[in-house]
Formats: C-alpha cells, sequence, structure tokens
C-alpha cells in the first residue's frame, strides 16, 4: 500500500450523521446477535441460568393464574345476594309456600323461592353426585328453606332486614350468604398481597441470578474489556455486549417460563376444570391470555436487565488499563 | 505531537516514576525511549495512552491537553494513538481480521470501509493470506505484525510501541523496527520504548534516553 493509499482513507473518515446511525444500529445488531452466539456456544451454563429463570417466574405466573381463576368464579357470586332462611321442622310445606308468596310481596324483598326439604335433598343428590351417602340416611337432614333476594346492595339495609326476618315465627334461623363470599373475597385479597410478596423476591431472585452470571462472564473477559478499552472503546461499547446477555437471558428465560407455566396449568387442567364446576356451571380453568404472556416476557427481560445493569455497572468500573 | 513539559508521575506510596520531565517530539518524527527497567519507560508511556495522569507538568499529544481530559474523552483520545504492546494484547477469541477490525468498529465505519481498510493494513504487515486465522495459530512474529496492523489501521495520529520486540529474536525485530520505519515514511510520529540498545543504534533515529525518571542528554532530544 502506498502513502497516497493511506492518505485516501484518512480524507474519507469524515461520515456523515446519517452514516453514524446506520454504523450504531448495525453495531447493536451484530452485538446482539454476537451475544446470544456467546451464549450459546456454552449450552450448559446457559440453559441452566435459562432454567432458574424460568422456574423462579412459572412460580408467581402460576399463582397469578389461580388468583384470575378465583375472581373468575368469585365475581360470579358477588351479585347473588342471597338470604337463606332455614324454617323450623313444624313449618309444613304449604305453610312455607304461603310464607314464601308473602315475603315476595313486602317492597324490601325482590324474589323469594321455597325450597322443600325432599326438593333440597333432590338437588344436593344431583350437584354432588353422593346419591349412594344420600340413600344410605335414615332420615332428610336438610330444612325447609326459603331463598330471598334483597331489593338493595347496601349492607346495613340488609343486615336490618335479616333481623326483621329473625323476628318471624316459622323461620329457625337466618343466613346471609353474602357471608361467605365476603370471606372468600378476604381469602383472595391475602392471596393477593401474597402473590405480590413472591413476585418480588421471585424476581429479585431473577436480578441476582442474571447479575452473578454476568459477573462471572465480566471476569472470564477481563482480558478482552482491558484490551479493547485500550484501543478507544467507550464505556458503553464496552457494556453492549453484557446488556444483550442480560437481554437474552430474560427473552429465553421468559419463554422457558411461559412454556414451564403451560405445562403446568394443562397438568392441573382436569382436576381444577372438575372442582370449579362444583361451584359453577360452565366454570372454566383459564390459562395464561395474550396480555399475561406478554406481561410474563416482558417482566422477564426487564428484570434480567436490571440484573445485567447493575452487574455491568459495578464490575466494568473496576477494570481499567493499569 | 509529544510535548512534555516539567512533568512529574509520582505513585501512591511516594515513587516517583519520572521527575521533571520535558521532551518534544514532533509531527512526523520517529524517536526510540530507552533506559534500564524502572527508568520510567512505562510511565512515560502510560502518561501518553492516559492511563495514568502526572502528578504536575503539562503533557499535550496531537494538539490535545492531557492533563484535564475528561474520562468521558479518553476513549476518543486514545483512538488517535495506536498503541503496540509487547505481549500483542490480541483477542484470542477473534480471527486475525476481526481483531484488525476492531479500531474501525468503534469508530462506526460501514462494512465495506472495514474491509476495505483491514486488508489494506494486513497487506502492508504481509498477513493478508492469514486473515481468518485466530491468533493462537501465528507466530510470536506475525502476532506482533498484527498488533501493529490494528495499531495504524485507522490512521492514528501516533503510534506508540511498547518493548514491541520484547520476544522476537533479531531477525524478526528488525524486520518489526523496519515495518515501524515505513509507517514513519508516511508521515506518522512514532515512539517506541526499547531497550534493544543495538537495534536502535542501527536505525536513524532520535534516541530519548531516561534514567531514573529523567532524560539523559542526547543528541536532540531534549527542548
Amino acid at each position: 500500500m502506498s502513502a497516497r493509499k493511506i492518505r485516501q482513507g484518512a480524507t474519507s473518515r469524515k461520515t456523515s450523521y446519517k452514516e453514524k446511525r446506520e454504523a450504531w444500529l448495525r453495531h447493536h445488531a451484530m452485538v446482539a446477535v454476537d451475544s446470544l452466539i456467546q451464549l450459546l456456544k456454552r449450552p450448559l451454563s446457559s440453559a441452566l441460568t435459562w432454567m432458574v429463570i424460568a422456574i423462579a417466574l412459572c412460580l408467581p405466573s402460576l399463582f397469578y393464574l389461580s388468583m384470575l381463576n378465583m375472581e373468575r368464579v368469585t365475581s360470579g357470586l358477588q351479585d347473588s345476594q342471597q338470604i337463606s332462611l332455614y324454617l323450623e321442622e313444624w313449618v309444613s310445606n304449604s305453610r312455607g309456600e304461603e310464607l314464601a308468596t308473602e315475603l315476595a310481596s313486602r317492597p324490601e324483598i325482590s324474589e323469594s323461592r321455597y325450597i322443600s326439604a325432599s326438593q333440597g335433598l333432590k338437588d344436593f343428590t344431583e350437584f354432588s353426585g353422593l346419591g349412594a351417602l344420600v340413600e344410605g340416611l335414615p332420615e332428610n337432614p336438610l330444612p325447609n328453606v326459603i331463598e330471598l333476594k334483597p331489593n338493595t346492595d347496601n349492607p346495613v339495609v340488609i343486615e336490618g332486614i335479616t333481623l326483621v326476618l329473625k323476628g318471624i315465627r316459622e323461620v329457625e334461623e337466618v343466613q346471609l350468604d353474602m357471608l361467605w363470599v365476603h370471606r372468600l373475597n378476604q381469602i383472595g385479597l391475602i392471596m393477593k398481597r401474597v402473590a405480590w410478596v413472591l413476585t418480588a423476591l421471585f424476581a429479585l431472585a431473577v436480578v441476582l441470578v442474571v447479575g452473578n452470571t454476568l459477573r462471572l462472564a465480566i471476569e472470564s473477559r477481563r482480558e478482552e474489556v482491558l484490551v479493547i478499552k485500550l484501543i478507544g472503546a467507550t464505556n458503553a461499547f464496552v457494556r453492549r455486549p453484557f446488556l444483550y446477555m442480560g437481554f437474552w437471558y430474560g427473552l429465553i428465560g421468559g419463554i422457558a417460563a411461559w412454556v414451564l407455566t403451560e405445562v403446568c396449568y394443562l397438568f392441573l387442567y382436569d382436576p381444577v376444570t372438575t372442582l370449579a364446576s362444583s361451584f359453577a356451571k360452565d366454570a372454566e380453568f383459564v390459562g395464561l391470555n395474550i396480555e399475561g404472556t406478554l406481561t410474563l416476557l416482558f417482566g422477564s427481560i426487564s428484570v434480567s436487565l436490571l440484573g445485567a445493569i447493575l452487574a455491568v455497572g459495578r464490575h466494568l468500573r473496576q477494570i481499567e488499563p493499569r | 505531537m509529544i510535548y512534555f513539559d516539567q512533568v512529574t508521575k509520582r505513585y501512591q506510596g511516594g515513587h516517583e516514576a519520572l521527575r521533571n520531565l520535558s521532551f518534544k517530539l514532533e509531527d512526523g518524527q520517529m524517536a526510540f525511549l530507552t533506559g534500564h527497567s524502572g527508568a520510567g519507560k512505562s510511565t512515560l508511556l502510560k502518561l501518553i495512552s492516559l492511563i495514568e495522569r502526572p502528578s504536575t507538568g503539562q503533557i499535550r499529544v496531537a494538539g490535545r491537553l492531557l492533563n484535564k481530559m475528561k474520562s468521558s474523552h479518553i476513549p476518543f483520545y486514545r483512538r488517535r494513538v495506536g498503541m503496540v504492546f509487547q505481549d500483542h494484547n490480541l483477542l484470542n477469541d477473534r480471527s486475525i481480521y476481526e481483531n484488525v477490525a476492531l479500531p474501525l468498529i468503534l469508530e462506526g465505519e460501514s462494512p465495506k470501509e472495514v474491509g476495505r481498510r483491514v486488508r489494506a493494513a494486513l497487506d502492508k504487515v504481509g498477513l493478508l493470506a492469514k486473515e481468518k486465522h485466530k491468533p493462537v495459530q501465528l507466530s510470536g512474529g506475525e502476532q506482533q505484525r498484527v498488533g501493529i496492523a490494528r495499531a495504524v489501521v485507522n490512521k492514528p495520529d501516533i503510534l506508540l510501541a511498547d518493548e514491541p520486540t520484547g520476544n522476537l529474536d533479531p531477525e524478526l525485530s528488525r524486520e518489526i523496527m523496519n515495518l515501524f520505519a515505513e509507517f514513519n515514511r508516511v508521515g506518522t510520529t512514532v515512539l517506541i520504548a526499547s531497550h534493544d540498545l543495538g537495534l536502535i543504534a542501527r536505525m536513524p533515529f532520535k534516541v530519548l534516553t531516561l534514567r531514573h525518571g529523567q532524560m539523559v542528554n542526547s543528541p536532540g532530544a531534549v527542548s
């Protein structure tokens, strides 16, 4: 190569903004692919990290699924603010029906239904599938029942209605079905809190795992980092491959977490659906929808990137040419 | 141009590696830096490549004042200073081509331009045929030539070399030194730290000798 050629090279160094931007994007694409290749070159250790991420994120997403389904079941129950009147033993069927009609005519009651003890037993046998057990009973243990729907949602008013109903001579006991819905909701709230705590803890675990993995990666490429810093690499340039590694850990770990969640979902589908349908007709165990899946992937990527950023920020600063 | 004015470098613990050092290397000049080990050669090179900062005094390289240069500007400055190391400092998991391409990729050159200039640089050091090899497949002399190709590929203002022939036999050493001389002939300022006095004496370049952190008078060395 002659001197003339060298000068030519020197003048062509003036690159435009557009060219710089293109070069920047090209470099990002190159580093992204390169860092994935780096991970795949160590399949065992990368796979282990991916599995750890998958397991750590699968647990909260299963928790999320169970809450989602519980909410679906209980939201159907929410509007059934039903009052059950258990009648005294001596009340006859005809008196019971009469009472039901009477109550329905009251302004605060919107609906009433009389269920005789024998009807109740029949319904129970059908619903529970415990026919044989019921047949073995010496006598019908169920009382006659009137089911009422109040005209209002206001718990105070309903409380008042309950007191009035308790005063009726034929009524042995008044049961507010709302009460156990309320309790169920409370349990749901606690579960939600637990789910948040678990999610936070598992996310922290992923941050630590990815952070530690990248710390080792940085340590093993210490010489390389020193060399390219001496040649004139900016901190951003040095950081980039490691951040992309964090991205790949997150993306592939997230996909693995999704697969794991789906496997668990399919494994649980039959028993859960059976159980759910005993509470409500055509209840279904729903899996992760698009939104849930995207949240899982996005969460996995952000948490891994966070781990990468922390590790890279901490450890690359310590690697300076001496 | 390299310009040192009353530069002192004191390390933590009090050791004074350089004391009131002043010298000047004009644009396009080539010089050897010699001295016993511990005389301050490495420190001087570290100051020029901004691995270390001077305790007192001023350093000006290629028109830039190094004393107060911000850390964020150092990478861009280093791209203007080509460095060759005794132990080559090549990336062993990358091909020769990729090693030489690194400075150009840092600059954001297009792949076409990178290809053109990497091949030109490899051609210059006579290793065009081995661009796909890994550094370990090359001899010590060849690896050093790759190091030189990487140092010159983005046409730096200054070429620095720290004992570039330290591990080579006399024949190869002469070849390497001639290579530096060729780059100097096309206008690059070159500063080579070396203790190979026999070789230096046979070359027509200025010699800067360090002793106990100070410049010993040698023809044309002290400004």
